[in-house]
């Protein structure tokens, strides 16, 4: 019989072979995959750092008006904590009432160009005014001083994540010891693994019948942050070997350490999580490594086992308990002395605020991102760690949010036919506020709620501005007179304010008065005070509407202006922003700036990549600037938007409402010298809204600029060289006499004012120079007729 | 944090210099406080370099105060003698008194920063400074000024332009600083190439102050310019 040739062994054996070579083979290949994935996170880019987006610095000077509520806000929202005694660490500050004195021991701080170390301050008070600051470590009067800006937001992908990067070499001995103690006391002896540690933690397991320790070792934990989740699965924690025993055999244990340092989770502050143990010494103590005391590295060290559950600012109780076991166990392993210990132990871990990052600037930001876009890319963005430094004042920002939402609540209270009809249907509003010297942006709200949506109406929503644009037109009168050259229009010069039909190339306009209200013969003054529309078309035909569009340009105007009649009363589409803009130019006696929001971009490294200056550029003279201003303060004071001196709003200001004829949008733009604010209220589909701007819109801008200046220094616009103010009669137009029953101060440009007295209300002439009379008349007979 | 002690650069360290001036100009000056110590300057003709001007050869070659000229006998006499020249005015912590209000006191203080950075050459961190100093007051006038001296140091002319226009219309009646704003204009017009504006700048600077040594020279050296080479 022949024998086989398969031998029943052979048949068993060739597929276990066959299995084995197949098994290793794919395990070869399995462990050089891991190794490539450990690779390349080594050796690539091991972490994203999200960009942020940073607030204007604040400026504190000698001298000014500051509330002590206000700064202490400020420095609540910057981190700083209030300390009982005198500040002793950095983000402390102590404020005795009674005393009128605050102390502050700043923040360092890395600002483009210049890295300030922070140093303990004190500021003094003399009622509402700063009178003396102080270098208390150097006994040093300042006259100014700066606080860091405000984080505003990040720029993130899916998570973010704040770390700062740190050396080994950087990192205090003691911290790595306490760590190592307490996460991996045989990081030195094992390969990645630690049989003897997964063996004790087994035992410690069983004895308590649950989970009380873990066995992994520290690479092993950099394993699962770097490349695995947090499920508890077989597979996981045999790929975490795996991955740690790959990576101890690349890597010195230095460099995993290091990596370890720096990946670590230790907390949450809203939306960043706190990662890195040098970010963790910022977040929890305001300091650098080096700074830390016994007790806070071994808090900080600590924290690692439960981030959340033994962070100080959630329980300052949890956290010294887990502190002192730290501390333990750092005696224990000799890492201190007895005395360290007793020293550390009764330092005393505060309790603390936790100032959540909320981006209370949405609008801002993506104005800003698009800004961005034109430079980075969102890859960079989001993983590049650039400082985006802005004009943003989160201050007036939130000031300016409230407004707008508790203005449009009110009016939907007001008129219940505001009410939501729709989701298209929504009554909507924007704001935007801009100083007027820089041209930087300050604060802009874009809708009344950003989560239902993010359409930016500031500079998005093309509307048209109605009386808002009228302003323009007596500016080119001012500038200008009639086409034929010759100066007409003074602010008393009569202007015909009946109805009327403009013929224009072949077409014919009849504007109508609001109201269909027409008040015959008025001022100049009067037709913008009360914003009338056919003394003001009058005007600008005699103007012409080539230089009112010449000048609404040359003030900031960038939309396209049709030479249309109806463009005098504002019938073109402009952005707020835009509308901003161009008044800017006028509050900021005639010279235009560039509208600014990124003042800097910084990379990671802290260098710059990009700095915006301010620039400026004379549009018209201070002469004209301030004429129109003056007119304007006669609109508050007097005319349409008189509803904010009736709501106190009380400071020299110059504004404009602005209605659309179809009442569909609502306006005002008004400012101080120094700060400027444009307000719209409407429907983004166009609906009637039905009320005039200085319904709708000037209350709202009432309430954000009684908020927004309280405590500033009151300013007014001044006089240039070259403008006269003389007492008229507005009856008359005239000089004023002593009989004059209204009197008002009125500015002219020089040579341009009234030389005669008011003949409605004659005084004898003794009257009129204070003069005895028979002197008066000997001395002024020849000049005047009475 | 950043706190500014008074007119001394705040501690830090090093810091990143982004600013390169442009080609094309020369060096004006900076109206500097009276200075107990003058260091003795070459006679050299102002910084054009092949047409570059090196960052470093600012510094160097920067003219002395105004106040100085005094000092200085051998120095061309200005092409049009005008009235006696103005005493130096350009202190702006002198202006600070009692009466001066909070905010133009800090920014004449914060100018003053700014100015001296000008001086060392930092036009980054001396932006930084004189912006602050505008939106504090917005009618400092000499704000403006060192801002524009920052810009045409680095070479934007037009910019600088643009905020002399500003610096001259809140200057009112202070001869001494119209004709640094009118010598500065010369300055940059003669950079642009509009000779016939830098001349008449000069002229005006010198008409305001006949010791602006800077519109002296620059109008001696454009007239010089302008005169037929002889062989």
């Amino acid at each position: 019989m022949k024998k086989s040739r398969w031998h029943p062994l052979r048949i068993i054996a060739l597929p276990v072979i066959f299995s084995v070579v197949v098994t290793a083979a794919f395990g070869v290949w399995y462990v050089k995959r891991l190794e490539q994935t450990v690779t390349a996170k080594f050796e690539g880019r091991k972490w994203q750092f999200p960009s942020k987006i940073y607030s204007d610095s604040y400026l504190l000077y000698v001298g000014m008006n500051l509330r002590s509520d206000d700064l202490m806000e400020k420095l609540r929202r910057l981190g700083y904590r209030e300390s009982r005694d005198t500040p002793r660490a950095k983000g402390e500050y102590f404020f005795p009432r009674k005393e009128g004195r605050l102390e502050i021991y700043l923040h360092d701080f890395v600002y483009p160009l210049e890295a300030f170390r922070g140093i303990p301050v004190r500021i003094s008070w003399q009622g509402a005014t700063v009178s003396k600051m102080e270098n208390l470590e150097i006994g040093e009067e300042l006259f100014s001083l700066e606080l860091e800006p405000e984080l505003v937001t990040g720029l993130y992908d899916r998570i973010w994540e704040e770390r700062r990067l740190v050396h080994l070499s950087e990192v205090p001995p003691l911290l790595v010891r306490a760590v190592l103690a307490v996460e991996d006391e045989r990081f030195y002896s094992h390969r990645g693994i630690d049989p003897v540690g997964i063996l004790r933690a087994s035992w410690a397991n069983l004895r308590s019948g649950a989970i009380v320790q873990g066995g992994s070792t520290l690479t092993q934990q950099l394993m699962k942050n770097f490349f695995l989740g947090d499920e508890r699965t077989l597979h996981r924690k045999f790929k975490e070997a795996l991955m740690a025993l790959v990576a101890e055999r690349k890597y010195s244990k230095e460099e995993i350490l290091e990596n370890y340092l720096n990946e670590i989770y230790l907390g949450q502050k809203g939306a960043q999580g706190i990662f890195g143990v040098r970010e963790a010494a910022q977040f929890y103590f305001s300091k650098d490594l080096a700074e830390l005391t016994v007790g806070e590295t071994a808090l900080v060290a600590g924290l690692i086992k439960a981030p959340n559950r033994y962070s100080p600012y959630r329980s300052a109780e949890a956290a010294t308990k887990r502190r002192n076991v730290v501390l333990a166990r750092m005696l224990e392993e000799k890492l201190i002395s007895r005395g360290q210990y007793g020293a550390a132990l009764r330092e005393v871990v505060p309790p603390r605020e936790l100032v959540k990052v909320a981006n209370d600037a949405p609008f801002f930001v993506d104005f800003l991102k698009r800004e961005l876009a034109e430079n980075y890319s969102h890859q960079v963005l989001t993983a590049e760690g650039l400082k985006i430094f802005t004009s943003l004042d989160l201050h007036l920002q939130k000031i300016a949010e409230k407004a707008l939402v508790d203005g449009l609540r009110r009016l939907e209270e007001t008129y219940p036919y505001l009410r939501k009809r729709g989701e298209e249907d929504h009554l909507e509003g924007a704001l935007v506020v801009i100083r007027p010297q820089t041209g930087e942006i300050k604060a802009m709200v874009g809708g009344r709620d950003y989560q239902k949506s993010q359409y930016n109406r500031v500079f998005q929503a093309r509307r048209q501005p109605g009386s808002t644009f009228k302003p323009f037109t007596y500016l080119a009168a001012l500038m200008y007179g009639a086409e034929n050259g010759e100066r007409r229009f003074t602010p008393v010069s009569r202007v015909d304010d009946s109805p009327f039909t403009w013929s224009y190339e072949g077409q014919e306009w009849t504007p109508r008065n609001y109201k269909e209200e027409y008040l015959g013969t008025v001022s100049f003054r009067t037709a913008l005070e009360k914003s009338l529309n056919s003394a003001t078309v009058r005007i600008a035909k005699e103007v012409g509407l080539n230089r009112i569009r010449e000048i609404s340009t040359r003030l900031g105007i960038e939309s396209s202006l049709p030479a249309l009649p109806s463009m005098v009363l504002g019938g073109v589409e402009v952005t707020p922003l835009e509308l901003g803009r161009a008044f800017s130019t006028l509050a900021n006696t005639g010279v235009r700036t560039q509208a600014l929001a990124v003042k800097q971009v910084v990379d990671h490294g802290e260098r710059v990549l990009e700095k915006r200056d301010v620039l400026v550029e004379k549009a018209i003279s201070p002469q004209q600037a301030f004429m129109i201003n003056y007119l304007m303060k006669g609109v508050m004071d007097r005319g349409t938007g008189a509803g904010a001196r009736a709501q106190g709003f009380d400071r020299p200001a110059a504004g404009k409402t602005g209605t659309t004829n179809d009442l569909k949008d609502a306006w005002f733009v008004g400012y101080t010298p120094d700060l400027l604010a444009v307000v719209w209220v409407g429907f983004d589909n166009q609906s009637k809204l039905g009320l005039s701007g200085a319904q709708a819109a000037l209350p709202i801008w009432t309430e954000f600029m009684k908020r927004a200046t309280a405590g500033m220094p009151v300013s007014d616009f001044i006089p240039p060289p070259g403008v006269k103010i003389i007492d008229i009669d507005p009856a008359s137009g005239a000089r004023a006499t002593p009989r004059c029953p209204q009197v008002l101060r009125e500015a002219f440009l020089e040579g341009e004012e009234p030389s005669g007295f008011c003949p409605l209300h004659p005084a004898p002439l003794a009257e009129l120079f204070s003069l005895p009379k028979k002197a008066a008349s000997w001395l002024l007979s020849p000049f005047l007729r009475e | 944090m950043l706190a500014l002690p008074a007119l001394a650069s705040a501690p830090g360290c090093a810091t990143v210099r982004v600013y390169r001036p442009v080609p094309a100009g020369r060096a004006a000056p900076v109206p500097q406080t009276a200075a107990p110590t003058i260091t003795p300057e070459p006679e050299s003709k102002p910084a054009l370099e092949q047409g570059r001007i090196k960052e470093e050869s600012l510094k160097e070659k920067r003219p002395a105060p105004q106040a100085r000229s005094k000092d200085r006998p051998g120095r061309p006499a200005p092409v049009k003698e005008g009235p006696a020249p103005l005493t130096d005015d350009s202190s702006l912590i002198a202006k600070i008194t009692p009466r001066t209000p909070p905010q133009r006191a800090a920014s004449l203080r914060l100018t003053e920063e700014g100015r001296k950075f000008i001086e060392s050459g930092d036009y980054a961190k001396a932006l930084g400074r004189l912006e602050k100093t505008i939106s504090i007051d917005s009618t400092n006038p000499y704000g403006y000024y060192y801002l524009a001296q920052t810009h045409f140091r680095l070479g934007r002319h037009q910019d600088s332009l643009n905020f002399l226009d500003v610096a001259e219309s809140l200057l009112g009646n202070e001869p001494f600083w119209l004709a640094e704003v009118f010598a500065l204009k010369g300055e940059n017009f003669r950079a642009l190439g509009s000779l016939e504006r830098a001349d008449s700048s000069y002229a005006e600077a010198l008409r305001l102050n006949s010791g602006n040594r800077v519109a002296a020279d620059g109008l001696n050296s454009l007239r010089g310019e302008n005169q037929p080479s002889s062989r």
